[in-house]
Parts: structure tokens; C-alpha cells; sequence
């Protein structure tokens, strides 16, 4: 550096610091101090105070008092949560500052779709708020559905059990849809975009009547509309928060597998039954193996699983921009071992006002996420299932090798003692912790969102035009390596890598014009919009097979002897739409809204590609009228109505117009291939499938809603009660009834019948703050629910309806149990009723039909009694009956906690009522006819002349009644069930750290909370957990959590 | 600000005319119309109808388990549709349920091949050509397999040919035909055709051998003419004339050996014998049928993935043994090969990964024989594995083996039947001579009973997928007192199977007595020819699909 650039430096450096100094000095010349409190006197803690123009700002101590550096004429805003900012000129040197309570609850704004939003107490259609997210957000779940349990009446969620990769089902006021309702995820007005942390939430509306759903048209699905609104960039002077959460999880009331001594005997009780011999390989004298216990599969395919959450929010921001960033991190390790979902996200938000007209906003998302889960569904290697029918003789590892353990011993000297290892005693079974571990798997996913808007405004009075746009991407690599299987008895010599890349395009575009005026008391809003959406996704697929060496550092294809490819498109597919929507008000009185909508959809034919989604809604507060007279008793009453219909345009595949021929050149399926001559596998294979209906239209809901909402004693009392009755027509299904298997081809998807879902749904809060220290608040929620299908859609030749027959069989045991009738609940249980177990021989014998014929020729004592329903002498098909389905018919839930001073608590009950769930899972654990396995402990309950109450069959290899064959009522158990769903603990540590009068200055903050998940479950349900969405093969169970947190902002 | 010119160029498509942006087309597939524009097509759309013959719901397993009603084979392992093997046919038992549909989605296929092919008219190239023969073939072959299981002269099964509309097929549902005669024709029908378009397999390159062919489909016109006999015997002229043909216009024969017809060497594959087989390989590659590792020894005492089901019963044994007493200690020379080479009892050796054993089995429920039909893949090396003759994946037990769904030797019964039911014994004893000649067997002394056509086809033909229960069935409504005394006595008695002292033990005592499970066999009824529809098939028909009578 040169001298002379150097002393010019030193120059501006000496100007800068007199500069700042002189400022210095003018700013010292006051301090004020004050209070600020509340309109009832009560100081209020931790408002800031700031002078207005500057970043000068200060905090309120535990008395309200704050002192801050002002002069005369400086106008100071003081500011609370939950009260209206307000701005005071300085005058004096002891202020007190008065803030007004802000009612939040009454002038809250609910955001309805597409820029348009009401006031709460306005809203004339039903919509379910829930704005304690900061509370939900400490629970710990990990997903914005586990979020929504119980936190809405008629919002019914329901775990897919524990898998950390699956998100809980949603279902708004009943199933319409034999497909899934597809409720539309909307967040930040873009469909489907993505939430990378539960604490970027601000707040969810669920629309759920119809008519405040038909903006979305045929995107929101039969079900309904979920708009999630997030943290946006605000103003104020940065900050930094921090949200941390520590926990565990474990699966409670499992399975537990017989051990080796038990599995013998229950062997030789299921023979001696059947008056079958024992096989050599049971008895422990030939076959000693069998006799000790060396492993409890359960203990070891479950684990504590422990989970991590962090997010880190900067933001900063003033009039005319802000600017948010925020970090995040969840590690979310489910309890079978080596299942696991890691999510890193970073996301942006910004906004710039250019000038008075324009504002940009930006909204940039990126998650990268890693998981790896397990279908435990399946009926042949499904881990938990594997767990239980794995011998308790195995061992996790071969003790000769350290490699994977099989079912028997390797050991030459034990085969040459006692001339085999008797490998056909256990059956088709494998290791289920290899089944869990020994895939060598890399799957990553990363997604990014960019949503840019342009908003125009402040023209014409009332008038704003925006224009948005958003492009994702998604691109997933995925690798996995299987390696050889060399279990004894049951080798696979054969091992593969299969990789896999995709990456989709999807671009939305909205234009809106929205318009919202007074006149004097008469308040108008419009608004129109275009949309129009587009989405492809390309596909590679590459397996290599017979590797050499399974290194993992070799694990690449140039390693592998065969390599085959395929790629493919999905999409691509584009949708255009066209909203518009007005509202009225007059005199804060009467509320009326109208909307309508048309889609068009790329995947339906030409002429029979669009339809239109009208809806409008009435409101009428009564409480407003000058004829009601005004009372703290009664703060508001108001009426409410409304009609809407919506469309599930998700019922239809993308692509659908197209009659595709079917094809597949996988190499898996190669291998069943017979083959030409010399040694040519085939290559692809193509064939017809595919029968189109030109027709086609998607689902239609068509919903009535009619609401009372009140609120009452000065507003700590607030009651709503809606009933609706939602009217699903042009159901899409494939044809079943007139669509026999002889016509060969793949039923064609066709529009028939309808189904309605009425109900009434109830929800009441009493919050009450008592004095300064103490507020406590008790708040519950009702729905109840009637489904059926109202119309069938299709005759029998004999003029009656006829019925939707469905599938539900399990393994080659069970047939199908679902069937659907007119006037009967959708996806309805089609069974056989059982009349308990018969209790001896004769009592067998003596159920004979009026011909004096027996009824169940091969029943014994012990053998399940069924109802011959149609009197025909016979149990067969014709004996099914209607049983309802697994739907909830209520579901409530009850949440209370208090607050006093700085600790708050709070516990929430949650329960369904009226469901049911077949528990196919029984066929395999609690019988011992197919397959060679060991089985649940529960088995040796089962009927026998000494254990006369069991509701469990007679142990027998041979199931010559058909005690579990028959498609019976004894696998449909009662699946309602209250449960302590959370419990939260929650320590505001702020008055203590703002102690230090630098994070008082700042306004900062710290809790620490403590928060448990599913501490407890009262329920009659028979398997691990009723939560299984009414069928359960040993489904992935929702597992007991517990964690701490910590809140920090500085 | 790209994103907003786009944006506002959308306004105005969309507010216009949007119908471009919307016809969106998807990509990767051929459409229904579209396709046989090159060979390959036609290539690709006829192994997507062979593909599903081999699968475990098809002739990898399921369509066995329905044998347990007759008396050759037990089960082995307990399952959960024991009705398939006591005549209380449901319909519903997973087997036959899935098989019916599969049969009926090959058929649907396949008439969109023969639809689409015979449309194209002269302009066919010698591909498509055999191609449309080949769908020909594979409508007939799935249409008789529902045709003799579901049919009778009540009622016959719903069957469609597309090329009977004059536009599209309008996915209607098949008509049930009057009587299974009627379907019987129209299946001949569809192997006549099928003649006139395929080639000789002779005339197949050697990447092409197991494509159907001339012959296979006279074959099958010999077994259904066999079959349509039941209801008119004036059909047996039928079966004579195309055995005939398949002699002296095609060659066929019997091969030198019976060992031979199901070796691991793929140079004799394709001899004499051969008529319609599912060419497996085995190997690395998998590929062909399972059924092989279905019949071996549960986890093939420890040494290889065997399903340990579908074994003999005493009764086939015995009645194998009635041709001679096999000596293993002199196994080349033995009296009786036929019966070392068709079944495995205790102590007899065999070699097994490089092992020589001698067999015993002690898994599951008691039988103590097991199928030895398909086995030389596992003796043919020392690492059947690495060698290329046994499937690496246990999952999927393949071997080595040209699988025979059809061969001449069973053509021959059917002659030799033909000419019994003529009242020619003499005539028959010659075909039922060439069988016991080639399996090293003393010739029949004179002309030839309906015993003795009983005693060959089930001893020749023990295990493989000819449908004995089948045969038993239509014998019991035969004109023949002989052959229907006979099929009733093996229709109403249980098997019986060998339980061993030690069951380890290859040189154990035994007893013989029943099979211990499925004994609730019901006394044969005629109705039990068929088995009934699914039931979900019926609904869904909705009075279309009309259960036989007897069924109801």
C-alpha cells in the first residue's frame, strides 16, 4: 500500500468516527424511562419498545419497566404479542404506555386460496384454524399430518404406523373416494410445495366444506384443501432463533414369538391335533438345535430409536424489504433397526418493495433427504413377521462365519453327530435382520422450489394484480446393492445392484387480479385468476448382476457381468384453470360469497377434458343486529351456510387418454421366463391391457354446510357446530360389477354411483386468564360420521343393485373380505359371522340344517362355529355378510393445560370410536396350518378341552374346518381406542436471561420444554396397535416418544 | 423476467385456445394402435403370451396341487385349500382361482395379436406370419385348459374371438358357449389356423427352438378330440388320424431313451419326442420353471432351496412296481429304469451337488418317496450352481430341462385309447409296446386292455402336467365299463404313503398306510368333473357367467 493512499484512510476513518461520535453525543442527551401494561394495569413483560426510525430498541423488565435512550419529540413504539402496536411521542422522562388488547381470536385473518382471506369471525363458510402451531410444534411428530391429530373435528388422521418414511393418512369429513380423497397440501398458495421444518409453520386452515374448497376446483382432490401459511420474512432488527429437539422413540406392546422350548411343544400339540407325525427335525433328541432359545427376534429388529431436530431462523427486514433464512436438520431414526429419514433444508424468503406500486417476493426452498425404510406388510418377508416366525434356535450371526445366520446350524460336526441339520424343519423364513441390513442402499433426494411473485398495486384503490410463478425440481439417486444369500438352506448365489436417477420439472403459473373495497358499509372483493400447471418426470434405471466381489468399494456396475437399462417419462402432464370469486358485506352483518371455477386437465380426452366447480356461502351475524342486545354472556352468534362442489382430478392417472400397451424387460421378471433354445432370455415382453373410456370425468363432491358459531363470556367461551352432508358422485373405480376376469383385459375405469358422508362436528374452547400468573384453557373437539354409499351405480340382471366387490386377500389364506352395497358403508367388510367355538364334538355334530344335514361336517371341539346366514345347509360365500368398515364413526379429542407464570402444561386425549380393522396378521401367528414357522406366543391360548374360554381356535397342522380360511368375522376386531396422545412441559427461562441486560435490550428469549407422544392407550384391539388403518399384516407400529427441546432467540 | 412474459403469455393461450398445451402425449409405450409397424413387435407381443405359462401361478406350480385328488401325488406340506383335494371344489382355492383368470387375460391377449395381424392381410411379414400363428396357438392352448376344467355337455365356457368384430372389440363380456363341444371346436378351429401359419420347429434358427409350432398344434388338436370324445366318441377317428399325421407328416417318435426326454443336455432336446415343452435353463440367468425345486426334498437337506411338496404316493410306486422290482445295485442293468427314473424311495442313490446319497426325508408330513422325474440337474455336476445347471436364486429353483407340457409318448396313449375305445386291442397294444420298449419293459403279451392303457398312461406319464386326475375324470362318464370301473376306484380311494421307524434312515422299516392329511375325500359325483367358477367371477359377471348346475 502507498503512503499517500494510506493517510487518506486514515483520513475518512478519522471523519467516520467523529461522525458517529457527534451521534453519540446528540443521542445521550435523554433517557426515558416507563412502563408499559395493559388496559387493566398489569405490567406486561418482555414488550418491546424501540424509537421509531432507528434499530434503538429495549425490552420491558418483570415489572414492565424499561429505560431507553430518546430525545424529546422521538416518537417511541412499544409492542407485545397479543396487543396492537402503539406509538407515543416522548414527553416527559416517565411514560406509561397503555397497550389495547389486540383480539386476536375475533380479527384474526384466515387466508382462503388464491390471495383471497377473511376475517375469522366473518368467515361464512367451515373452515378449521389452528394457530397454536408454535404448541403442536413441541410435540413430538414429524410431520404436518401427526401435527393435525385431533387438533380439528371432522380432520380425521390416521397413523400408518411408525414407518419414519410414511406420513400419516388424512381424511376430511369421511371417505368419498374408493382411491383416497387426495387432500391438496397447499403452502404459501403453491400446491404441493414443501415444509421443510414444522417450525417454519405459521399456521394451517383446513378447508373443509366444499364450498370454500372449489376455489381449488378439481386440484383439491374429493377431500378438501390443507393451506399451510409459514414464517415470512418480517420486519425488525435481526435476529437469530434457534429450536432444538432431543428424543426417542420405542415400540410398545409387541409380538412376542414363542422361544425354542415353546415352539417345540406348540409343534407337537398342532401335530398330535392334526393326527399328523411329528417330523425327525422336531424332536429334540434327533435334533437338539431346536431346543435352545438364543434369540428374541423382536429385541433385536426393534431398537430406542433416538431423533434430532434443529432449526436456525436469521431474519431482518424493515419497510421496504426483509429477508429470511433459515437452516434445518432432522435425523429421525424409526424403531426397527436401520430404518431412518435425515432431511437437511435450507430455505429463503425475501421480499422487496421497488417502489409503491411493486413488490417482489421470493420464496426458495431446499431439502435434501435420505431415507430407508421397510415394508412390513408383506406376507412373506415382512420384517415383523420374519421376527416371529424366524425359530428362536437361529442366531442373528452365523457363529462360524460372523455372516448372516440362517435358520439352522452349519456346524460339519453337529450335521456329522446327528447326520443332518434338519434345514426343513423351519420353513421359507429369513433372517429378518438381514433383511433389514444387508442391502448396502444409497437414496437421496434433493428438492428444490423457487416461487417468485410480482405484486402490483395501490393504482386503482383496492385493485392488486400478482403474478407467480414456481418452478421445481427434483432429482433422486438411488443405489442398492443385494448381496448373495448364503443362509443355510435357502441360498440366493445371485447378487445385483440396481441404481436408479430421476429428476422432474414441474412449473405453476398464476396470474391474479384482486380487488377489495368499502363503500361505505358496504365491503366488495373480487378477484380472478389464471393458472396453469405442467409436470414431466424422465427415469433411468440400471442393474447389474453377478458381481465378483462384493467390496463395497467394487460395489459399481463395470464390476458387474450383466448390466441392463430402461429408462422411462412419466407425465407428462399439464393442467389449466380459470378462477373467480366475489364476496359481499354489508354493514358487518351479512356475508356472502360466490365462486367458480374451471379445469382443464391434459391427461382426460379432448372433448371431455374440463369441468366447473361453482360454490357459495351465506353468513349472518346475528349478534351485530340492533335488535340483539349486546351482553358479555353472549359475545357473538352467527349463522352460517354454505354449497360447493370439488373435483378429484388425482382419481385419474396421468396420461390417461392414451391406450398404452403394457411392457416389461426387467430382468426379475426375465427370470421366470421360459426361455427360447440356447439360453436367450426373452427381452421385452408387450401385451394389451388397457381398455380406456372415452368418458371418463373425475370424481365430484358436492358438499352442504350449515355452521352456529358463538362466543361467549367475554369471549373466553367459543363453540362451533357444523353440520354438513357431502354428496361424492362419479366415483372413479374400475369396473367390477359386468367386468369379469373372462373378458382378459384390466377393468376399464368408469364413473358409478355415489356415496354421502353426513355428519356433525363440535368444537368448544374455554380459555381464561385468570390474573397475570395464571391462564388456563380446556378445549375439545367432537365429529361424528355416517358414510354410505347412497347409490351403487349398477343393476343386477334381476333389476336390484348390485354391489363393488373388492380385494383384501392375505398370502394364498385368506380370500377377499371387502365388498360394497348400496345403503352399506364404502369399502365395507364382506364376511362370515362367527358364533364363538364349538365346545365339544357334539355340540359340532348337533349344528345341523333343517334337513338334519351337518352344517360344518369337519368341525370339531375347538373349531370355530360359523353362521349359515342364508339357511342353505352350508357354509360358503353365500353365508357373507355386511360389517361395516374401518372408518371411524366418531373421533374426539380432549386437550386442557394451564400456564402459571413462566411453566405451562399441557396433556391432549385422542380417540376414534366405531372403527374396526381385520387383523389378517392372525392367519399366520396364531396358526399353525401353512409354512413351517415358529409363531406368537398367544398360540398356546388357543381352544383346548383344559382352556375352554379361548377365543383362539384348536392348534392344528391340519385346518380342515377352515378356522382360518374362511373370511370370517374372527379377524375383524374392534380398532376404537382413547390415548394419551401428548403431554407437554414447557419453562419459560426469558425473565431469567434477560437479566443480562444485553439480551434485555434485544428481547430475547429462551424456553425449554419436555414433550411425549403416545404415552398410553386404552383399546380393546387385540394386535399392537389399532392405529393401522383397518387392515394389519403386522404393520410398522406407531411407537411411544419422548423428547426435550429448547427454544432460544436472541 | 422470462417467468413473467411466460406467465402473461399463459394468460393469453389459456384465455384463448389452450388445446395445444393440453394434448400432452405420453411417451415410452406404443399405443393400442400404433403397434406391429416392425417384426420385433410382433416378436415382443407374442413372449408377453408365453410369459405367463411359466410362472408359479401357472404350470410352476398351482395347476398341480388339484392332482392331490387323484392318487398319484400327496402334498406333502399342509395348505390351506385342502378342498382342492377332497372334491369340495369352492372354486375360490387360490390355485385355480388365479389360473382361470391368467388363462383368460392370455386369451384376451392373444386376440389382439390374431386381430391385429390377420388385418394386415398379405402385407404380413414371415415374422408376423409365425406370429399370428404362434397367437393362434396360445388362444387354443389357454381356451382348452379352461375349456376341460370348467366345461361339460351342459355348458360351455365363455370364450370371444375379436376378429368377429367387425370394429373394435367392445370389451363385452365373452359368451358362455352352449356346450363344451362348442368350445372344443372353436379351439380346433383356432389350431387349424394355427397350422396354417406357423413353421415346423425344424425350420426354427436355434435362438427360436420353444416358439410354438406345426406340430405342437397338432398335438393339442389330438388332446382335444381326446377330450371332446368323452361327449362324442365319434371324435376317436379324429384322434387316430392326427396321431397319424404327427407320425408320418412330422416325424414324431418316441427318443432313443426315456432318461433322455428329461436330460440337462440341450443337444437332444429337440428329438423326436418333442412337441411342446417350457425350455428352461437354470443357471445364472434363471429362466423357465420352477417346478423342478417345487418336488425336491424341503431345503434339499440343507444344501439347496427345495419346496419339499408334491410327492408320490405309494399307490404310483406300486403301480410302477408292477413292471418290475428296480435292483440299485446294479442301477445301469436294472429291471424297471422307468420307475428309478420317475421316483426316489429310501435308500435308493442318486448323486446330489457332488454327493452321492442315498434317499431318505424326514421333512414335513410323512410320504417317503420323492419325484426323481426332473432331478438330473441336480446330479449333473459336482456345483450344479456355478456350472449353469440349477437356478442361483432358491427363490426361483429352476434346472436344466427342456419341461414337457406335451410329448409324443402321450399321443401314442391317446391312439392306443382311441383304438381300445374301437374295440382294436391289437392296434392299441403296438402303440402301448413302442412306450414299454423304449422304457426297457417287457411288451404287452397280446392286444391290449383298458388296464393296461390305465397302468402306461399313468405310469409314463406320472407327474407331468397331463392331468391324470383329468383322465380319471372323463373315464368315469366312458362308455367303457373297464375304464370307468377302474378311474372310480382310484377316484374314491385315499393315497397311501410309506411312514419309516427312522425317517433318516435310507434302510428303515416302514409301514404303509394313508396319507395323514386331507381324509375327508368326498365319494366322486360326475358334477365334480369341473370345478365350479370363483365366486367373484360370477358376481362380477352379473348372470353372464353361469355356474353349472350341479354347482349352484
Amino acid at each position: 500500500m502507498k503512503p499517500d493512499i494510506i493517510s487518506i484512510s486514515r483520513r475518512v476513518v478519522t471523519l467516520l468516527m467523529g461522525l458517529l461520535l457527534s451521534a453519540g453525543v446528540f443521542a445521550q442527551q435523554n433517557v426515558v424511562t416507563g412502563v408499559v401494561q395493559d388496559p387493566a394495569g398489569e405490567p406486561l413483560i418482555g414488550a418491546t419498545v424501540m424509537v421509531k426510525g432507528t434499530q434503538t430498541a429495549t425490552a420491558t423488565d418483570i415489572d414492565g419497566n424499561f429505560k431507553i435512550k430518546a430525545k424529546q419529540g422521538d416518537v417511541l413504539v412499544a409492542s407485545y404479542v397479543g396487543y396492537n402496536k402503539k406509538e407515543v411521542s416522548v414527553s416527559g422522562n416517565h411514560m406509561v404506555i397503555t397497550l389495547e388488547e389486540n383480539t386476536e381470536l375475533l380479527k384474526e385473518v384466515v387466508v382462503l386460496g388464491y390471495g383471497a382471506e377473511q376475517k375469522k369471525q366473518d368467515l361464512s363458510a367451515a373452515v378449521g384454524v389452528v394457530t397454536n402451531t408454535a404448541e403442536l410444534q413441541k410435540r413430538p411428530v414429524t410431520s404436518t399430518e401427526g401435527m393435525l391429530q385431533g387438533a380439528l373435528p371432522g380432520v380425521t388422521v390416521t397413523a400408518a404406523g411408525g414407518d419414519p418414511t410414511s406420513t400419516p393418512n388424512i381424511v376430511i369429513r369421511g371417505q368419498g373416494s374408493q382411491n383416497g380423497d387426495g387432500v391438496l397440501w397447499v403452502v404459501d398458495g403453491v400446491p404441493g410445495a414443501p415444509i421443510n421444518n414444522l417450525n417454519d409453520i405459521e399456521s394451517i386452515v383446513v378447508l373443509k366444506d366444499a364450498a370454500s374448497a372449489a376455489i381449488y376446483g378439481a386440484q383439491s382432490g374429493a377431500g378438501g384443501v390443507v393451506l399451510v401459511t409459514t414464517k415470512q420474512a418480517s420486519e425488525g432488527r435481526p435476529t437469530l432463533t434457534y429450536e432444538g429437539r432431543f428424543g426417542w422413540r420405542k415400540a410398545s406392546n409387541l409380538i412376542q414369538p414363542l422361544n425354542a422350548q415353546e415352539e417345540i411343544l406348540m409343534r407337537q400339540i398342532s401335530h398330535e391335533n392334526a393326527g399328523l407325525n411329528l417330523p425327525n427335525a422336531w424332536n429334540a433328541t434327533l435334533n437338539p438345535q431346536i431346543a435352545t432359545t438364543r434369540t428374541n427376534w423382536m429385541d433385536e429388529i426393534f431398537r430406542t430409536a433416538f431423533y434430532q431436530s434443529h432449526n436456525i431462523v436469521l431474519n431482518a427486514g424493515n419497510e421496504n424489504y426483509s429477508n429470511r433464512l433459515s437452516f434445518s436438520y432432522n435425523n429421525d431414526e424409526g424403531t426397527l433397526v436401520n430404518t431412518y429419514s435425515k432431511n437437511l433444508g435450507i430455505r429463503y424468503n425475501g421480499m422487496f418493495k421497488l417502489n409503491r406500486w411493486i413488490t417482489i417476493r421470493e420464496d426458495l426452498t431446499w431439502k435434501n433427504w435420505e431415507s430407508r425404510s421397510k415394508g412390513t406388510d408383506d406376507g412373506y418377508t415382512g420384517p415383523i413377521l420374519s421376527a416371529i416366525w424366524m425359530p428362536a434356535s437361529a442366531s442373528v450371526y452365523n457363529p462360524l462365519d460372523g455372516s448372516w445366520g440362517g435358520t439352522v446350524t452349519e456346524d460339519p460336526e453337529y450335521i456329522a453327530q446327528y447326520g443332518s441339520n434338519f434345514a426343513d424343519a423351519h420353513g421359507d423364513v429369513v433372517n429378518p435382520m438381514r433383511l433389514l441390513c444387508a442391502e448396502n442402499r444409497y437414496n437421496r433426494t434433493t428438492d428444490l422450489w423457487s416461487t417468485t411473485s410480482a405484486e402490483i398495486a395501490n393504482i386503482v384503490p383496492g385493485l392488486k394484480f400478482i403474478s407467480r410463478f414456481t418452478y421445481n425440481v427434483v432429482q433422486n439417486n438411488y443405489k442398492n446393492f443385494n448381496p448373495i444369500v448364503d443362509e443355510p438352506g435357502k441360498p440366493n448365489a445371485n447378487n445385483n445392484l440396481t441404481e436408479t436417477n430421476y429428476r422432474t420439472d414441474k412449473w405453476i403459473a398464476e396470474n391474479t387480479l384482486t380487488y377489495n373495497n368499502n363503500f361505505g358499509k358496504h365491503n366488495v372483493s373480487g378477484l380472478f385468476s389464471v393458472t396453469a400447471d405442467h409436470y414431466e418426470a424422465r427415469n433411468l434405471q440400471v442393474i447389474g448382476t453377478d458381481f465378483a466381489d462384493e467390496s463395497y468399494y467394487l460395489q459399481y456396475l463395470a464390476n458387474a457381468k450383466n448390466v441392463s437399462a430402461s429408462d422411462w417419462l412419466s407425465g407428462p402432464d399439464s393442467n389449466v384453470a380459470l378462477v373467480a370469486r366475489v364476496g359481499y358485506s354489508y354493514a358487518d352483518r351479512y356475508f356472502m360469497t360466490a365462486s367458480w371455477r374451471r379445469d382443464y386437465a391434459g391427461r382426460l380426452p379432448k372433448e371431455n377434458n374440463y369441468g366447473d366447480f361453482p360454490a357459495v356461502t351465506a353468513g349472518w351475524k346475528i349478534s351485530n343486529e340492533d335488535f340483539f342486545p349486546k351482553s358479555e354472556a353472549l359475545n357473538l352468534l352467527k349463522i352460517r351456510g354454505s354449497w360447493g362442489r370439488v373435483g378429484n382430478l388425482g382419481s385419474i392417472g396421468m396420461g390417461y387418454k392414451a391406450a398404452l400397451l403394457g411392457s416389461d424387460g426387467s430382468i426379475w421378471h426375465q427370470q421366470e421366463y421360459a426361455q427360447y433354445g440356447n439360453q436367450k432370455p426373452w427381452g421385452n415382453i408387450v401385451y394389451n391391457f388397457k381398455s380406456v373410456n372415452p368418458n371418463l370425468t373425475w370424481e365430484t363432491s358436492e358438499q352442504w354446510d350449515l355452521g352456529i358459531d358463538l362466543e361467549m363470556f367475554s369471549n373466553r367461551l367459543s363453540f362451533s357446530v357444523d353440520y354438513f352432508d357431502k354428496r361424492t358422485f362419479n366415483l372413479i373405480q374400475y369396473q367390477t360389477m359386468n367386468w369379469p376376469n373372462t373378458i382378459g383385459l384390466d377393468a376399464m375405469l368408469i364413473n358409478q354411483g355415489e356415496v354421502r358422508n353426513r355428519g356433525v362436528e363440535i368444537s368448544a374452547t374455554w380459555n381464561h386468564s385468570v390474573n397475570r400468573d395464571w391462564t388456563y384453557f380446556v378445549s375439545g373437539n367432537f365429529a361424528y360420521l355416517k358414510n354410505k354409499v347412497s347409490d351403487i351405480g349398477v343393476k343386477n340382471e334381476n333389476g336390484e343393485p348390485g354391489v363393488w366387490t373388492g380385494d383384501g386377500h392375505f398370502r394364498s389364506i385368506i380370500p377377499y373380505i371387502y365388498q360394497t352395497a348400496q345403503g352399506q358403508p364404502l369399502g365395507s367388510f364382506y364376511l362370515i359371522q362367527t358364533d364363538g367355538i364349538f365346545q365339544s364334538d357334539a355340540e359340532a355334530a348337533a349344528y345341523v340344517d333343517k334337513d338334519g344335514n351337518r352344517i360344518q361336517p369337519n368341525a370339531k371341539a375347538g373349531d370355530l362355529k360359523f353362521v349359515d346366514y342364508n339357511g342353505d345347509g352350508k357354509i360358503d360365500d353365500g353365508d357373507r355378510q355386511y360389517m361395516g368398515n374401518s372408518m371411524p364413526k366418531t373421533t374426539f379429542a380432549l386437550s386442557a393445560g394451564f400456564s402459571w407464570k413462566n411453566l405451562s402444561f399441557s396433556a391432549m386425549f385422542q380417540g376414534v370410536g366405531g372403527a374396526q380393522a381385520f387383523y389378517a396378521g392372525k392367519s399366520v401367528i396364531l396358526n399353525d396350518n401353512e409354512g413351517n414357522f415358529n409363531r406368537s406366543k398367544e398360540i398356546l391360548n388357543a381352544w383346548s378341552e383344559t382352556n375352554r374360554g379361548s377365543n383362539i381356535p384348536r392348534l392344528s397342522r391340519a385346518d380342515n374346518n377352515g378356522n382360518f380360511t374362511t373370511p370370517s368375522d374372527w379377524y375383524l376386531e374392534d380398532a376404537s381406542y382413547l390415548r394419551l396422545k401428548n403431554l407437554t412441559v414447557n419453562y419459560d427461562l426469558t425473565s431469567l436471561v434477560q437479566k443480562w441486560m444485553h439480551l434485555k435490550d434485544r428481547g430475547s428469549k429462551v424456553a425449554l420444554f419436555f414433550s411425549a407422544e403416545n404415552l398410553f392407550t386404552i383399546t380393546n384391539y387385540s394386535g399392537v396397535d389399532p392405529e393401522c388403518g383397518g387392515w394389519d399384516a403386522l404393520k410398522y407400529p406407531v411407537s411411544r416418544a419422548y423428547s426435550f427441546g429448547i427454544n432460544l432467540t436472541y | 423476467m422470462n417467468k413473467y412474459i411466460f406467465g402473461t403469455a399463459l394468460l393469453a393461450l389459456s384465455l384463448g385456445s389452450c388445446s395445444d398445451f393440453l394434448d400432452v402425449k405420453p411417451e415410452g409405450n406404443a399405443t393400442t394402435t400404433t403397434y406391429f409397424t416392425n417384426d420385433q413387435q410382433s416378436i415382443d407381443a407374442i413372449d408377453g403370451l408365453y410369459y405367463p405359462m411359466s410362472t408359479e401361478g401357472m404350470f410352476g406350480r398351482e395347476l398341480f396341487w388339484e392332482q392331490g385328488a387323484a392318487n398319484d401325488i400327496v402334498w406333502g406340506r399342509t395348505r390351506s385349500y385342502n378342498t382342492l383335494a377332497t372334491f369340495k371344489y369352492t372354486g375360490d382355492e387360490s390355485p385355480i382361482r388365479g389360473s382361470f383368470s391368467t388363462f383368460y387375460t392370455n386369451m384376451a391377449r392373444a386376440n389382439y395379436v390374431i386381430k391385429n395381424l390377420l388385418a394386415k392381410g398379405d402385407s404380413r411379414t414371415a415374422i408376423e406370419t409365425r406370429s399370428l400363428g404362434e397367437a393362434f396357438f396360445m388362444r387354443a392352448f389357454s381356451h382348452f385348459w379352461i375349456a376341460h376344467r370348467y366345461g361339460t355337455d351342459k355348458l360351455g365356457v365363455p370364450f370371444v374371438r375379436w376378429e368377429d368384430f367387425s370394429g373394435e372389440y367392445d370389451n363385452s363380456i365373452p359368451p358362455q358357449r352352449e356346450t363344451v363341444m362348442e368350445n372344443y371346436r372353436l379351439i380346433v378351429e383356432d389350431l387349424d389356423n394355427a397350422i396354417k401359419y406357423l413353421p415346423r420347429y425344424e425350420e426354427y434358427g436355434a435362438d427360436d427352438l420353444g416358439r410354438a409350432h406345426k406340430a405342437a398344434a397338432l398335438g393339442y388338436k389330438t388332446k382335444t378330440y381326446a377330450y371332446w370324445a368323452t361327449w362324442d366318441e365319434s371324435k376317436w377317428n379324429d384322434v387316430i388320424a392326427c396321431v397319424n399325421e404327427l407320425e408320418t407328416a412330422y416325424g414324431r417318435g418316441l427318443a432313443p431313451t426315456f432318461d433322455e426326454v428329461f436330460g440337462y443336455d440341450k443337444s437332444t432336446w429337440w428329438g423326436p419326442e418333442y412337441l411342446w415343452t417350457l425350455p428352461s435353463d437354470g443357471g445364472a440367468t434363471g429362466g423357465g420353471v420352477e417346478f423342478p425345486g417345487i418336488m425336491l426334498e424341503n431345503k434339499g437337506w440343507g444344501i439347496y432351496n427345495g419346496w419339499g411338496q408334491l410327492k408320490p404316493s405309494n399307490d404310483i410306486y406300486e403301480e410302477m412296481l408292477k413292471d418290475g422290482a428296480p435292483d440299485y445295485s446294479d442301477i445301469d442293468n436294472s429291471p424297471n429304469p422307468r420307475i428309478i427314473r420317475s421316483i426316489l424311495t429310501y435308500g435308493q442313490p442318486f448323486n446330489f451337488f457332488g454327493r452321492h446319497m442315498a434317499f431318505s426325508s424326514a421333512s414335513d408330513i410323512d410320504a417317503g418317496f420323492q419325484v426323481y422325474k426332473y432331478h438330473a440337474s441336480y446330479g449333473a455336476s459336482d456345483d450344479p450352481i456355478a456350472d449353469g445347471y440349477v437356478n442361483a436364486n432358491g427363490d426361483w429353483p429352476t434346472v436344466r430341462i427342456n419341461f414337457p407340457l406335451m410329448r409324443m409318448a402321450e399321443m401314442y396313449l391317446f391312439r392306443a385309447e382311441a383304438y381300445l375305445m374301437q374295440g382294436n386291442g391289437a392296434k392299441a397294444a403296438e402303440d402301448i409296446n413302442k412306450i414299454r420298449v423304449r422304457a426297457k419293459l417287457q411288451p404287452l403279451p397280446g392286444a391290449a386292455t383298458m388296464a393296461d392303457l390305465y397302468h402306461e398312461r399313468r405310469c409314463e406319464l406320472a407327474f407331468e402336467y397331463t392331468n391324470h386326475l383329468f383322465d380319471l375324470k372323463r373315464w368315469h362318464r366312458s362308455s367303457n365299463a373297464e375304464i370307468k370301473a377302474i378311474a372310480a376306484q382310484e377316484l374314491n380311494s385315499r393315497p397311501k404313503v410309506r411312514f419309516y421307524n427312522d425317517r433318516t434312515d435310507p434302510y428303515s422299516d416302514y409301514i404303509i398306510d394313508y396319507y395323514q392329511d386331507y381324509q375327508d375325500k368326498l365319494p366322486y359325483q360326475d358334477y365334480m368333473m369341473t370345478f365350479p367358477y370363483p365366486s367373484e367371477q360370477v358376481t362380477k359377471s352379473n348372470g353372464k357367467l353361469k355356474q353349472l348346475p350341479d354347482w349352484q
